[in-house]
Order: structure tokens, then C-alpha cells, then sequence
């Protein structure tokens, strides 16, 4: 692997990472205007903030970031399905975020788009770092924006607690992460080899026992993010007490990054991995039955929708210990990151759906909000408890919404990898999961009136709640109809 | 002839379709048309018996495959033998006279159209047991008959005990189905064919192939269509419809289908000698119980359901003994004198408005004179006085039991001889009893005096069956040369082919069985002996049934008939019900709420333990931080 | 000409699934709305009818399949629509319970928002459509798990008393049953590599898998499926689910949607894996008996009308899990006999005990009585319903017990003896249940409950008409659906070979 050679970046340097310079330069400029202009123009900066992440999508479409920033910035390869994925997620928050902001003038808004494309970027970067000290760095910076985020309604006592147990928590875990960081280059200096590029982990992992050590303080630091099993206490309380719209961009973004960091490093791991293939499966198997299990009788919104984000990561490890397993023909591997990029496509757009029915309530950050609440959606608005229906339903995993192929191909794959009794845990997990998407439903469409939060309409984000449960509808059906049956 | 056998069997099925379909509102129409295809098949019948076709009663047999599956095929055949011949003429005949007898008693019931089109329809499914060419066919016609007098019996659906009955006739008719579908499929497997003409090949060639297993499986259709002793509650009970219904279907048609059944497979060997043994014990049991049983009742046509159940028991004794042909002359006398009675009972009921209680009536002879002839020629035939009809089939069985005791000379024969004797012995009894009661002394209530004869619909098929009931055996027996002669002088000796050859034969062999005349002439002894006892007893009609008065107790068990009913009933309402209710229970509880919400039940209480781990302060998160680097640590390093 | 068939099977799917979206998402006018729904019943089921008589042999590719729209798109997992001998009549039942369920809810008046009911009962009709034309394995599945959403929603909306607790039972438990099979699909796709039930068949033929791996593969198909047909002891589910969802999607759940797991057994489990179907036979025919007997008394002990008809219906699917056990083509033709005729009697007896416990406001049996003088018409097709359920010939039912219980001869006699019993058993509550509602005087604890004496209006009438006379069709003539039926079990060599 070549180290850092050439001093001077090129220019295909500079395409490579420009997504990420773009955020940043934007959010800078934002941050100025914000200064200079008087108070009346802060509702054209939200929108001009909007605008501008929709044109950036075409950095990665446009494939300019195509060529390999191989040089300069040795340090990350090419993805750009995932800042597809992440600016994608940044449009969303941002939607949701006007309609939050409507709820509470007092609040500031456009310092909350400068976070959020500066915490996007971050995020970019440490999905695409193939040394650990830069995915350190940039997991660091991206956790500290999520902290501003999450305690973002500054009056609210339940978002000032959340915030301030996500720092605790991120902290030690960050912590730790580091301290792996250190053990393992600690190990690559006696044996000479650069153990922080994730290519040497091969050689690592064999050689030397410090090595191993550092893994697991890496490891983690990940698995916090992700939310698996010993690490996912911090969820539900932060999930319920930061804004709605902060809530599903970490339910969403966060697990996404930490999820294809985990798979980088799965597929690095060329040799005798029997020993992590077990370990992510127990860890994989203890997600989906805490998950599923404290979600049946959870009724407040939000702490539900982090126990299914915790169920859906130990899907996610289940695909991650597959292709730990198949550590011999790469192409397999390769498979599987495109079944995970399909998996959190599909949770994408189901949690997103969901999360713009629940911001849609009078309540402010929707901490408090019940099951009850929902009694009788289906009279007030059809259209929020359809979609809420058919989003659910691809949580569940009901043909023929997309989830349904996300966790078809994830059965498949591990059956593959000969994880039998890990498919059979899957499938306990999800039968229990039926029962709490379908409370949910059931209570959508019971007649008689419940809860004390009022539903407020879904207004302007009307147009976008029908296009997610539509695209959730048919993006399964067409894509998985023309992928190649590869397996 | 298949034109007209195809006619004969589907004509009455239009007849019932037209009526049910389309003449629900016209009660006048649906009279007409079912009359109508009742005569019309009876002139087909006779056309193909005695017109152009020469009488030939050729064995003809025409199919047609109508489910074909793997190599299980199910062909849908029409056959006609001497065999059929005879019971299609039963059925035509006495069917078409009771349809003309139900046009005048049914005259004031509201619901015509659904009885004229359940009459049809049984018209249909009778004729086709007879003409079925094989077991499964028959047994297809079986639940339609089944289903047919289902639905007669509850004509009344309104009255409690018609809703019992007709449920009861059902199930007990399942009952019977049961063992006789798995006695078919049996042979199916074994013989590899139900038809009846390759069966008779296949036993021909090797007659070990019959087993007394599936012949007794079978034997099981006739035990539930024709009321044998275990299956024998229902008959009784489907009195409850009304009389034509009686008389057509539970005296002279359905209940024979079972006879014929069994004169059918006979003929063919399918019958083995174990299963004919049984078959004769079971029946002449039957018929001396039934005897007695009818002298318990006070119901008009609950005397002659249990007069029914005897005779269909010498019926199946003479099956029992081999005797295919005697039993089927004796199915046709019986018809006549049967239906004859029936019918006398629908026009004393319809006269004194629906008064059945024998015992209320009285004094009819001179209000109602030609039903009192009529009856008095049916209850003469019945009791097998000399000339009538009843006396030739009947006598004859008896004589041939006691032909068979002495050739056999073993308990069985010695106990079936004892056994058919008491029920030719009773049998003027309670017909004595019967007659007595009904037309002579004073009437006992205002009903019997307001009655007065019935209107020409029903009196003319009494004048014609009376006829037949008197006559009915001589143009049969005028060939037949009576066992030793010496009663030539007393009857015309000569005998037709009508019956089959065999049956001639039959009785011509008895002559030379010693101690036969002594027999004979016992016989005619014990029947007056017993006719006397009968006037003796019942004679002067006051009102109550004189055993009922003197010896209640008697009366009691024999009102009981056995306790058959009340057995059943415990069984099917205490341990059957019961077991269905703990069932039922048990799934309930068991099944449902221990195991599938049980499971659910502990999984919500893990997820509310794990649900509180969640809500400690932050500490206690990276505490559990620290446990899980441990965890994985033991994991990977082990 | 060719493809005009294979168009007309893609619309039988395709439109009542466009109707049912159309009906959900535009705010529609109840005239408008109504004229949809009518179209979306109407045009699968005259396809299916038209199809019907259109379908023979000389049609077939080498692939056992007529009709295949391979011609039309092809893609490995798009689905590939086709009709053999054993799913003809399972979409033709389809079609016909699915226009009789629509017809019905067009009759009634007071169904409200009687837009999303249509919209739902369309989905779901156009899931049974396509999953009974569906060749490729996992869209089979997948089109029968477009019924568990409207079910759930129409039973929480419409359904009767105890239904928010049946809805989550049947939803929790299907899906377990339905991910058991999902897992065993996913088996026989892993062993094949193609989920297109042709390429599986000539590949399974050419290298069958060992008996240890078929062994391995059955139970999870044949558990999996089982629960959603009610199996013994995987039951529990129907009966409540079924008295408690509206009448519509009860026609339709109990009438079609049970069948498909016996159909996925026939048509994919049997001839893949045949070896391990015979070692489980044993097991299955069991299972089926205590369907059959046990399950048939515990019918006997219930008093509620739709308790009674849902019970029943649980005891008569052990008649054609009877079928499958006996391992031979004539019970396999008579499973499909007893489920052709068992889902059009079903659906009309709980039409029709529906209407009663509608009118008469009253659901127990015994308190009912004298119905038959008030309701002469409803008295009459019920009781042909009955007798249709309890096997009298002249109905399917009875060719299809008739072929199941000669076939199990040859399995084990003393199992035939204990199958027969069943037709005593169904004789028995069946024939009690018409005794106390029809018959006798009416009983005075139901003039407490002010039953409304209407009879069945002339568009009540129309469906069940319809359904009769299906029954009466195929019961005189059942070989329209056996000739099919010796075409596939024949012909399929792993079947025809292992199995005689």
C-alpha cells in the first residue's frame, strides 16, 4: 500500500473530496450571512441552505469525485453511494427541521443547518477513511456535532438531559476508540508495519496479540454508534429526548456510517475469522432479542422507534458477521456491501416517513408522545396513517414493501454464511416485531379519540411523507426485480 | 332401452328441479307435474316390461366415465335385471298411487310445492339405486335418498318432534354410510373394481376373494338404510313427517333399498357365508322384538313403523338364509299391504283431523266403509291368511326356515325358526289389535264420530292396492305347486317366471322335507290361535289399551322398545357432548392460552425487565460499556 | 393469438390490485367508487372463467406450465405468471369467491367508508389472484402476504366482537407460519439457485438433493405452511379470526387465503422433495387426523353460528392434509377437489351466517329457531351449504373426500376408517346447527333480542346463486378439474416416480 508520497495534491485530489469542501464552505458562508444580514432575512437562509445541499447532490451523480484521490489524501477511497445516502439524509432533517422550527420561534435555525452540514461531512469522511486515525478524527468531530444537535431546543428539559448522556457515553466510547487506536499503531511499530490502514489488519490480526486487544477497543467505539447490544442503553433516552428531526437523523445517518465502517473493516479481515464471525453473531443475535423484546410493550413514540433502530442494527451485524464469514472470495463480500447500502436505503425511507408523522404533532420535541395519540388518525388525516401503514409495513418486513428485500437478502446471505441459528433468532425477532408495528397501526385505525398531544396536520410535508411511502411501496419490487442473482 | 331407462331416471329429477325452481308460488302446477312424471315413469316401466321390448327382461347395463383420477375412475352405469325389474315395479307402482293419495291429503297444507318436489326427487334417487351398475354409484344414491327423506320428515319444520327426527333419520343413515363407503373402498382396493357385473366374473372365477370383513362393512349400509337392530331407532321416529312419506319411504321403497342391496351382492357372491349367518340373526332378532314392541304403542303409524321393522326383519332372514328371490317377493307383497295400510291410516287420520291415538278412534266401519275393506283385506294379508298375498311370500319364508333348521339342524337355524315363528305368531296380534280398535265398537271421541269417508283422490289407490294385496300373489303363485300337493285342491298350482326361476325351484325341493305339511298345518293353527287372542284381549274397544289398564309394568317395557333410544340418547347427550364440551375446553385453555399467549405473556415481561435497565442514569450505561469489551474480549481471545 | 392469454392473466392480477390503489388513494364519489370495486371483482373473475375454458393440455410448454408470460418480461426475480392442471382451479376458486365476497359487500348498506373496505378486499383478492398464476416461488409468497395488511385493517375497522385481539393473533401468527416457509423457500432457492419453480423442477430432477437435505428442508415448508392452513397444532389463530373479521375478508381468508398453503405443498414441497414428503407422511397424517376428529368434536361443542362454520372449516382442511399424506396422485387430486369445493361452501356459509347474525342479532344457535318460515330463502341456501360442507354428492366436497378416503385405503386402513368419521362428525353439527336455526318454533330469548325477519335481497341473492351453482357445476362434472389434475401429478416425474 503506498504510503504518503506525493506532497502536493492533485487535482483529482481536491474532486475527490469535493462533496465534503462544498458542505463545509457552505455552512461558513451561511454562518457569515447569518451575521451580516438583519433578522428578517433568516427564513431565505434556510431555504438557500436547502437549495444548496439539493445542488450537491451532483458532486457525487455527476461522478466527479469519480477518479481516486490515490495521493494527497491516501487516506479515503471512493464511495459515493454513501454521500448520496448522507446528503440525502441531511435534505430530510432539514425538511422536518421547518416544520420544527414552526413549532417554537424562540429556537436559532439557520446555526442548525450549518451544524448539520458540517456534522454531514464529517460523517462522509469517516465512511470513507481507510486509516483509523482519520476515521478517529472524523468520528470525533461528527459525535460532537450530533451532541449540539441533540440538546439543539435549549428550554426543553428532556433534550438537555438526552444530550447530556449521549456526551457521556460518547465520550467513553470515543475514549476508547482512541485507546484501541493507540494499542494497535502501538503494535504496528514493533512489527514495523503500519497497522492503522485497514489493508494491514490482515497481518495484524495474525501476528500479533496487542493487535487484537486494539481491535476490540475499535470495535467498540463502533458498536456505540451502531447501537448493539451491551452499548445501546444511551438510544432510546436520547432518541426521546432531542428534537424529532436530530432523532432520525442519528437513527438514520449515524447507524448508516458506523454500519459501513464496520463493514470496511469485516472485509479487511482476509484470515481466520471464525473468532469475529462468533463474536458479531452473539453480539448480532443479543441486539434483535433486546430490541424486539423491550419494543412489545414500549408505548412512547420515539423510545419505540429507537428499540427498532437497535433491532434493525442487529440485522445489520447479522449481514456483518456473513461477511466476516466469507472471508475468501471477495465478490461475495462486495454482494453484501450492496445489500447493506439496499438495507439502509429501505430504513431510510421507513423511518423517515414515520418521523415525519410524529413531528407533525402540536407537542414541541414530541418527547411525551404516546401510542394513544395516534387513536383515530385515520379519520383526521388518511393520508398520514396510510403511509404510516405502509412505512411500518417495511419495518416489519411485509412484502411487497422494500424492507421485506432487505431482510430477504439478509436470510439469504446468512444462510450462505451458514449462520443457521442466527436466521431462526431473525425470525423470532421478527415475529415479535410484527406486534408492536402492528399496535401501532391498530391503533391508527381505532375509532375512538385517545391521547392529549393533538395531531396537527401534516402540511407542507405532505407531498414528501406520500413520495417516501410510495418509493418504500416500489423501490423493493424494481430494484431487487433487476438485481442479478449473483449469490 | 337406454332411452328409457335414461327417461325413467332423470324425469322425476326434471319434475323435482321444475317444481323447486320455478313453482315455488303455484302449489297447483307442482302437483300436476309431479303426478305427471310419476305416471309417465310407470308407463315407461311398463312399456319396457310388457310392450314392443317383449318383456325380455334382458340384462342390459350402458356407462358413462364421469371422474377420472390416477386409476381410480367412478363410471356412471344404468343396469337392468329380473332383480331390478321386480323393484322398479315396487317403486313406479306404489310410488305413483301414494303421489295420487298425497294430492287429496296433502289438500290443505301450505307448503305443497317443497313436498311434491322432495317426493320427485325421491322418486329419482330411488330409481337410480336400483338401476346403479355399481357399489359406488349406489352408495351416491344412497345419501340421496338419505337427504330425500331428510327433507320429507321435516315437512312440518315448524313441530319440536319433526326437527328431532328428521335429524335423527340423517345422522343414523350416516352411521350406516360410514361402514358401507369403507366396506366399497375396501372392495375397490381388494377386487380392483365396484362394478357389479365384474365382480360377479372376478368371484365366479375364485369365490375366496369375498371376506366376511368387507361383506359385513357393507352389510353395514343395509343395517342403517333398512333398520336392523342396531340402527333401528330412526324408524320410528320419522313417523313424524307425514303419511304419504310414511307409506312411500319408510314402508315399501327406502327401507327396502337395504333388502335389495343385499338380494343385489348376493346374487353375486359377494356374500359370504359368515357374513348371511350374521345377517340372519341379527334380522329374525329383529323381527320378534319389533312384534312385541308394537303392541306397546297407542300412535296409529307407530304400529305399523314397528309392523314395518318385523317384516323388513323376515326380510333380511331370508336373505340370511340365501333366499334372494323369497326375500324380494316378499319385499313386493309387502309393499302393497304396507303402503295399503299407510295409506289406510293417512285417510283415518285426515278424516278424524289428525287424531293418531289408536285408542280414540272406534266405530269407523260404518262411517268410513271402504277404508274399513281395504284395511280389513291388508290386515288379513298381513297376517298370511290363505289366498292373500301376504300369505304366499310370508308362509314361505317360514316354511324355508324350517327347512333350513332341519337341514342344518344347528342352534343358529333352530334359534332363527323360534325366533321368525314368534313374529308370524304376533303379528295377528297386533294387527287384531289394530283393526279392532279403529273400525269396530263405538267411536271414543267426537273426532271418530265427525269422521266420514275420504274424497275419491284417496280411496281409489286403497281400492287398488287392495287389490293387489289380494291378489297380488296369484298371478305369482297360480304356477307354483304348493309343497305336497295335497293343497292343490285349496290353491291354483302354477307358477310364472316373473320371480326368478330360482324361487320356483326353491319351494319345489321343500316338498320332500319331512314333517313339512305337519309344519304347514301348524302354522295356519297358531295364526288363528293367535287372531282369537287378539279379540280376546283387544277385542271390545273401550277406550284404553287393556294391557295398559291390567299390567302397567309390561305395558312399560314394551312401550320402551328396549331402551334402544334412551341408550343412545345418554350416549350422544351425556358422554359425547361432554367429551366434545372438555374438548373444546381444553383447546381453548390449553392450546390457546397457555401456549400461544403464554409464550407471548413471558416475552412482555422480559421486555419490561430489559425496558427498566433502560431507564438508569448514565453511569450505569458505561458500566454496561465496560461488560460488553469484556464480553467480546472472552469471545475472541477464547 | 398466443399472447392474448398471457395478457389475460397478467390483467386478472393487474386490475384488481390498480382498482384496490385507485379506490385507496383518490377520495372517489360513493357512485364512482362502487362502479371501480364492481370492475375490479368482475374482470379476474371472467378471466379466470375464460381462461378455464381455454386451458388445455395442448397448450403446455415442455414446462408443465400454459399460459407463461416468460414472452412478454423476463427477468430472474420479476414475476412470471403461468397455469398448470393444479393451479387452474385454485385461481379459477379465486376468482369466483372473490367476485361473490365483492358482490356481497355491493350489497350491503351499512358498511361505511365502504371505499377503503373495496380498496382493501381488491388488494388482497389481486394478492390471491397473483399468487395462485405466480410461477417463480418467492412472488407466490410474496402475493399471499399482500392479504396479511388489509386483513389486520378491516378487522380493526370492520370486523366484529373481540376483534382488536383475533387481528394481532392472526397477524403475529401467520407471520411466524409465514417466515417458516419463507426460510424453507429460501432452502430450496439456495440448493437450485433460481426461485423459477420451472428451473427448480429440472434442476431437482437432474441432481436431487440428499434425503438428509430434503429432510432437513420439509419440516420447515411443511409447519411453515401448516400454520397458515390451521393445522392441528398450529390452529389456534383461525377460529377467532375468522368470527371476528368482516364478512367479505372472512369469505376470502377462510374460502381462498387458507388454501394457498395447501397448494404451496402440492405444487412446490411434493415434487421437490419427494422422498422427505414420504418419510414426513407419517407425521402429517397424524397431524390431519386430530384435524379432522378432534377438532371436528370440538365443532360439535360450540353454540356460536361463525364459531361453528370457523371450527368446521379447520376440521376440513385435515381432509385434505389427509390427501397430501397419502402420497398418491388420487389424494393429491383429492386434496385439490376438497379445497376447490370447501372454499366456495365455506364462503358462502359465512356469507350467509354472517346475514343471520346481522338480522337476528343473536349468535347463539340454540337460542335461535322457526327461521325457515320467516327467511325462507337464506334457510335454503344455507342449508345447501351445509350439505354441501358435509359431503352429500352432487357437491365437490363429496368427490373430494370420496378420492381422499379411497386413496388413504392404501396408506393405512385403520387411518381411512379414523378419516371417514369425520363424515359422521360433520353430519352431526352440521344437521344440529339447521335443527336449532330453522326448524321449531322461535325460541323466546330471540324475540328478546328484536330480530329483524328480512330475507336475502336480489343482490344478496346473486352471490350466493353464484356460488351454488359453482358447486352443482363441478360436482356433476368434477372431471373439468381431474383431467387437469392427472396432467400435473402424473407428469411431474419426482411425484410420479417415487409416489405411485
Amino acid at each position: 500500500m503506498e504510503n504518503i508520497s506525493a506532497s502536493i495534491p492533485t487535482a483529482a485530489d481536491w474532486f475527490s473530496v469535493s462533496t465534503e469542501i462544498a458542505l463545509v464552505c457552505t455552512a461558513a458562508v451561511l454562518l457569515l450571512l447569518k451575521v451580516l444580514l438583519p433578522a428578517r432575512a433568516e427564513k431565505a437562509l434556510n431555504i438557500i441552505a436547502v437549495v444548496a445541499l439539493c445542488l450537491m447532490m451532483a458532486f457525487p451523480l455527476s461522478g466527479l469525485s469519480a477518479e481516486r484521490g490515490a495521493s494527497f489524501f491516501n487516506m479515503l477511497f471512493l464511495l459515493p453511494s454513501f454521500e448520496l445516502f448522507g446528503l440525502a439524509c441531511a435534505i430530510f432533517t432539514s425538511l422536518m427541521a421547518f416544520r420544527y422550527f414552526s413549532k417554537d420561534k424562540s429556537l436559532a435555525r439557520t446555526e442548525f443547518f450549518c451544524v448539520l452540514m458540517v456534522c454531514t461531512a464529517s460523517m462522509m469522511i469517516f465512511a470513507r477513511s481507510i486509516n483509523l486515525f482519520l476515521t478517529f478524527v472524523s468520528l470525533e468531530c461528527m459525535t460532537i456535532c450530533m451532541y449540539i444537535l441533540a440538546a439543539w431546543s435549549r428550554r426543553s428539559a428532556p433534550s438537555l438531559e438526552a444530550s447530556v448522556k449521549f456526551l457521556i457515553v460518547g465520550g467513553v466510547s470515543g475514549a476508547l476508540f482512541l485507546m484501541g487506536l493507540a494499542l494497535i499503531y502501538g503494535a504496528g511499530l514493533s512489527s514495523g508495519v503500519d497497522f492503522s490502514y485497514y489493508s494491514n489488519f490482515a497481518e495484524g490480526l495474525n501476528s500479533s496479540r496487542l493487535f487484537c486487544f486494539g481491535l476490540v477497543f475499535v470495535f467498540a467505539g463502533l458498536l456505540f454508534k451502531i447501537g448493539a447490544f451491551p452499548f445501546q442503553f444511551w438510544m432510546p433516552d436520547v432518541y426521546q429526548g432531542s428534537p424529532t428531526p436530530v432523532s432520525a437523523f442519528l437513527a438514520v445517518a449515524s447507524k448508516a456510517a458506523a454500519a459501513v465502517v464496520i463493514f470496511i473493516m469485516a472485509m479487511s479481515m482476509s484470515v481466520n475469522s471464525d473468532k469475529l464471525v462468533l463474536a458479531l453473531s452473539v453480539l448480532a443475535a443479543a441486539t434483535i432479542i433486546i430490541g424486539n423484546f423491550t419494543a412489545l410493550t414500549q408505548s412512547n413514540i420515539k423510545r419505540l422507534m429507537a428499540l427498532s433502530g437497535i433491532s434493525n442494527a442487529g440485522y445489520i451485524l447479522v449481514l456483518a458477521a456473513a461477511t466476516a464469514s466469507f472471508a475468501l472470495d471477495p465478490d461475495r463480500q462486495t454482494v453484501c456491501f450492496t445489500i447493506l447500502m439496499f438495507y439502509m436505503v429501505a430504513y431510510m425511507f421507513a423511518t423517515y416517513g414515520i418521523f415525519f408523522v410524529v413531528n407533525s404533532f402540536a407537542d414541541l420535541d414530541d418527547s411525551h408522545q404516546n401510542m394513544l395519540d395516534y387513536c383515530g388518525l385515520s379519520k383526521i388525516s388518511p393520508a398520514a396513517s396510510s403511509t404510516l401503514t405502509i412505512n411500518l409495513a417495511s419495518l416489519a418486513g411485509i412484502p411487497p414493501t422494500a424492507g421485506f428485500f432487505g431482510k430477504l437478502l439478509v436470510i439469504i446471505m446468512a444462510w450462505f454464511a451458514g449462520l443457521y441459528w442466527l436466521v431462526g433468532i431473525m425470525i423470532i425477532g421478527s415475529a415479535a416485531s410484527i406486534y408492536y408495528y402492528f399496535v401501532w397501526i391498530r391503533t391508527a385505525h381505532a375509532e375512538k379519540k385517545g391521547g392529549e398531544v393533538v395531531f396537527a396536520g401534516l402540511g407542507g410535508s405532505a407531498s414528501t411523507v406520500v413520495a417516501l411511502a410510495g418509493v418504500t411501496l416500489l423501490f423493493g419490487v424494481f430494484i431487487f426485480g433487476t438485481l442479478p442473482a449473483a449469490f | 332401452m337406454a332411452v328409457l331407462m335414461n327417461f325413467m331416471l332423470f324425469c322425476p329429477l326434471f319434475s323435482a328441479a321444475l317444481i323447486l325452481l320455478f313453482m315455488r308460488k303455484r302449489p297447483l302446477g307442482a302437483q300436476v307435474v309431479s303426478v305427471a312424471s310419476a305416471a309417465a315413469c310407470l308407463a315407461a316401466l311398463l312399456y319396457a316390461l310388457f310392450g314392443a321390448e317383449n318383456g325380455a327382461v334382458a340384462p342390459f347395463s350402458h356407462g358413462a366415465q364421469l371422474f377420472k383420477l390416477g386409476d381410480f375412475a367412478f363410471d356412471f352405469g344404468l343396469m337392468f335385471d329380473s332383480l331390478s325389474a321386480n323393484m322398479i315395479f315396487v317403486v313406479c307402482f306404489v310410488g305413483f298411487l301414494i303421489h295420487i293419495f298425497s294430492v287429496g291429503y296433502m289438500d290443505h297444507d301450505d307448503a305443497k310445492p317443497r313436498f311434491f318436489g322432495g317426493l320427485s326427487f325421491f322418486m329419482f334417487s330411488m330409481t337410480g339405486i336400483v338401476f346403479s351398475s355399481n357399489l359406488l354409484e349406489m352408495f351416491v344414491f344412497w345419501e340421496f335418498v338419505g337427504f330425500s327423506s331428510y327433507m320429507l320428515i321435516a315437512h312440518y319444520s315448524a313441530n319440536e318432534d319433526a326437527r328431532a327426527a328428521s335429524k335423527k333419520a340423517f345422522i343414523t343413515n350416516r352411521v350406516g354410510d360410514f361402514g358401507f363407503l369403507l366396506g366399497i373402498i375396501w372392495c375397490w382396493h381388494s377386487l380392483g373394481t365396484v362394478d357389479f357385473a365384474e365382480i360377479k366374473s372376478l368371484l365366479a372365477a375364485d369365490p375366496a376373494k369375498a371376506s366376511t370383513a368387507m361383506g359385513l362393512l357393507v352389510m353395514c349400509g343395509f343395517l342403517g338404510k333398512s333398520a336392523q337392530i342396531p340402527l333401528q331407532v330412526w324408524l320410528t321416529d320419522a313417523m313424524a313427517g307425514p303419511t304419504p312419506v310414511s307409506a312411500l319411504i319408510h314402508a315399501a321403497t327406502m327401507v327396502a333399498a337395504g333388502v335389495f342391496m343385499m338380494c343385489r351382492l348376493g346374487q353375486i357372491g359377494f356374500l359370504t357365508p359368515g357374513v348371511l349367518g350374521t345377517a340372519l340373526v341379527l334380522c329374525s332378532l329383529l323381527a320378534f322384538l319389533a312384534g312385541l314392541w308394537a303392541l306397546g304403542q297407542t300412535d296409529i303409524k307407530k304400529t305399523l313403523a314397528y309392523s314395518t321393522l318385523a317384516h323388513l326383519g323376515l326380510m333380511g332372514a331370508a336373505v340370511g338364509m340365501g333366499l334372494f328371490g323369497i326375500a324380494m317377493f316378499h319385499l313386493t307383497m309387502h309393499a302393497f299391504f304396507k303402503a295399503g295400510l299407510f295409506l289406510v291410516a293417512g285417510s283415518v287420520i285426515h278424516a278424524c283431523s289428525h287424531e293418531q291415538d289408536m285408542f280414540k278412534l272406534g266405530g269407523l266401519f260404518k262411517k268410513m266403509p271402504v277404508t274399513a275393506v281395504a284395511a280389513l283385506i291388508f290386515s288379513l294379508s298381513i297376517i298370511s291368511v290363505p289366498y292373500f298375498a301376504g300369505f304366499y311370500s310370508k308362509d314361505a319364508i317360514l316354511n324355508c326356515a324350517f327347512a333350513e333348521n332341519v337341514s342344518r339342524g344347528d342352534v343358529l337355524s333352530l334359534a332363527a325358526l323360534v325366533l321368525i315363528g314368534g313374529a308370524a305368531f304376533l303379528t295377528p296380534v297386533y294387527m287384531g289389535r289394530f283393526f279392532f280398535n279403529i273400525f269396530l265398537g263405538s267411536p271414543q271421541s267426537g273426532k271418530a264420530s265427525a269422521a266420514k269417508e275420504s274424497s275419491a283422490w284417496m280411496t281409489l289407490p286403497l281400492v287398488v292396492l287392495a287389490v293387489f294385496a289380494l291378489g297380488g300373489a296369484w298371478g305369482v303363485a297360480y304356477g307354483l305347486k304348493w309343497s305336497d300337493g295335497l293343497m292343490s285342491g285349496l290353491l291354483p298350482s302354477a307358477a310364472t317366471e316373473l320371480i326368478s326361476a330360482a324361487y320356483a325351484g326353491k319351494l319345489e325341493a321343500l316338498k320332500n322335507v319331512d314333517g313339512m305339511h305337519t309344519f304347514e298345518m301348524a302354522t295356519l293353527c297358531m295364526t288363528l290361535l293367535a287372531l282369537l287372542i287378539s279379540w280376546g284381549v283387544y277385542g271390545r274397544n273401550k277406550g284404553v289399551d287393556p294391557v295398559a289398564k291390567r299390567m302397567p309394568v309390561l305395558f312399560g317395557a314394551l312401550k320402551a322398545h328396549g331402551w334402544f333410544d334412551d341408550i343412545y340418547d345418554y350416549y350422544v347427550g351425556k358422554i359425547q357432548q361432554r367429551f366434545a364440551a372438555l374438548l373444546s375446553v381444553l383447546d381453548l385453555l390449553l392450546l390457546h392460552n397457555v401456549l400461544v399467549r403464554g409464550t407471548a405473556a413471558v416475552a412482555a415481561v422480559f421486555g419490561e425487565a430489559v425496558k427498566r435497565l433502560h431507564a438508569a442514569r448514565a453511569y450505569s450505561y458505561t458500566r454496561w460499556i465496560m461488560v460488553g469489551i469484556v464480553v467480546i474480549f472472552i469471545i475472541l481471545i477464547a | 393469438m398466443q399472447n392474448f392469454y398471457e395478457y389475460l392473466l397478467m390483467a386478472s392480477v393487474a386490475v384488481p390490485l390498480l382498482c384496490g390503489c385507485v379506490l385507496a388513494i383518490f377520495p372517489l364519489s360513493t357512485k364512482a367508487s362502487r362502479l371501480t370495486a364492481l370492475i375490479g371483482f368482475i374482470i379476474p373473475a371472467m378471466a379466470a372463467l375464460f381462461l378455464w375454458e381455454a386451458f388445455d393440455k395442448a397448450l403446455y410448454t415442455d414446462s408443465g406450465f400454459a399460459f407463461l408470460t416468460s414472452s412478454i418480461f423476463s427477468g430472474d426475480l420479476l414475476p412470471l405468471f403461468g397455469l398448470n392442471g393444479l393451479s387452474l382451479p385454485m385461481f379459477v376458486l379465486a376468482g369466483i369467491v372473490g367476485l361473490a365476497a365483492g358482490l356481497w359487500a355491493l350489497a350491503q348498506k351499512n358498511i361505511e367508508s365502504f371505499r377503503m373496505y373495496a380498496g382493501l378486499m381488491l388488494i388482497m383478492s389481486g394478492g390471491l389472484m397473483g399468487a395462485f398464476a405466480s410461477v417463480n416461488t418467492l412472488w407466490m409468497y410474496m402475493f399471499h402476504e399482500f392479504a396479511l395488511v388489509p386483513t389486520f385493517i378491516a378487522m380493526c375497522v370492520w370486523g366484529g366482537q373481540g376483534r382488536r385481539t383475533a387481528a394481532m393473533e392472526m397477524a403475529v401468527y401467520l407471520t411466524l407460519g409465514a417466515l417458516a416457509a419463507l426460510v424453507g423457500l429460501i432452502m430450496l432457492f439456495i440448493n437450485s439457485g433460481s426461485f423459477n419453480l420451472i428451473d427448480m423442477m429440472q434442476s431437482y430432477a437432474a441432481m436431487p438433493p440428499s434425503e438428509a437435505v430434503q429432510d432437513f428442508i420439509f419440516p420447515f415448508l411443511l409447519f411453515g405452511l401448516g400454520t397458515l392452513v390451521s393445522l392441528f397444532p398450529f390452529h389456534s389463530w383461525a377460529p377467532r379470526t375468522y368470527a371476528a373479521a368482516p364478512t367479505s375478508f372472512a369469505m376470502l381468508h377462510a374460502g381462498v387465503l387458507k388454501k394457498f398453503g395447501l397448494y404451496m405443498l402440492l405444487q412446490v414441497a411434493l415434487p421437490l422433495l419427494p422422498l422427505a414428503a414420504k418419510n414426513w407422511a407419517g407425521v402429517l397424517a397424524a397431524l390431519a387426523l386430530c384435524n379432522v376428529v378432534v377438532m371436528g368434536l370440538v365443532t360439535m361443542a360450540q353454540r356460536d353460528v361463525k364459531m361453528m362454520v370457523s371450527y368446521s372449516s379447520v376440521s376440513h382442511m385435515g381432509i385434505c392434509f389427509l390427501g397430501i399424506a397419502s402420497m398418491s396422485v388420487l389424494g393429491a387430486g383429492g386434496a385439490v377437489l376438497m379445497m376447490f369445493g370447501h372454499g366456495l361452501s365455506v364462503a358462502l356459509l359465512f356469507m350467509l351466517s354472517n346475514a343471520l347474525v346481522n338480522r337476528l342479532n343473536q349468535w347463539n344457535m340454540q337460542w335461535m329457531g322457526g327461521v325457515y318460515s320467516k327467511m325462507p330463502v337464506l334457510a335454503c341456501f344455507f342449508v345447501a351449504a351445509i350439505l354441501a360442507t358435509i359431503g352429500l354428492p352432487g357437491f365437490v366436497n363429496f368427490w373430494g373426500e370420496l378420492s381422499v378416503l379411497v386413496a388413504l385405503w392404501k396408506f393405512s386402513p385403520a387411518v381411512c376408517a379414523a378419516g371417514a368419521l369425520g363424515l359422521i362428525i360433520s353430519a352431526i353439527y352440521g344437521l344440529r346447527a339447521v335443527a336449532w336455526i330453522f326448524m321449531g318454533k322461535a325460541d323466546r330469548r330471540l324475540e328478546a333480542a328484536q330480530p329483524v325477519y328480512t330475507d336475502l335481497t336480489w343482490q344478496e341473492r346473486i352471490p350466493a346463486i353464484l356460488l351454488v351453482a359453482a358447486l352443482v357445476f363441478v360436482g356433476v362434472f368434477p372431471d373439468t378439474i381431474t383431467s387437469g389434475l392427472d396432467e400435473v401429478f402424473g407428469s411431474v416425474r419426482a411425484f410420479a416416480v417415487n409416489i405411485k
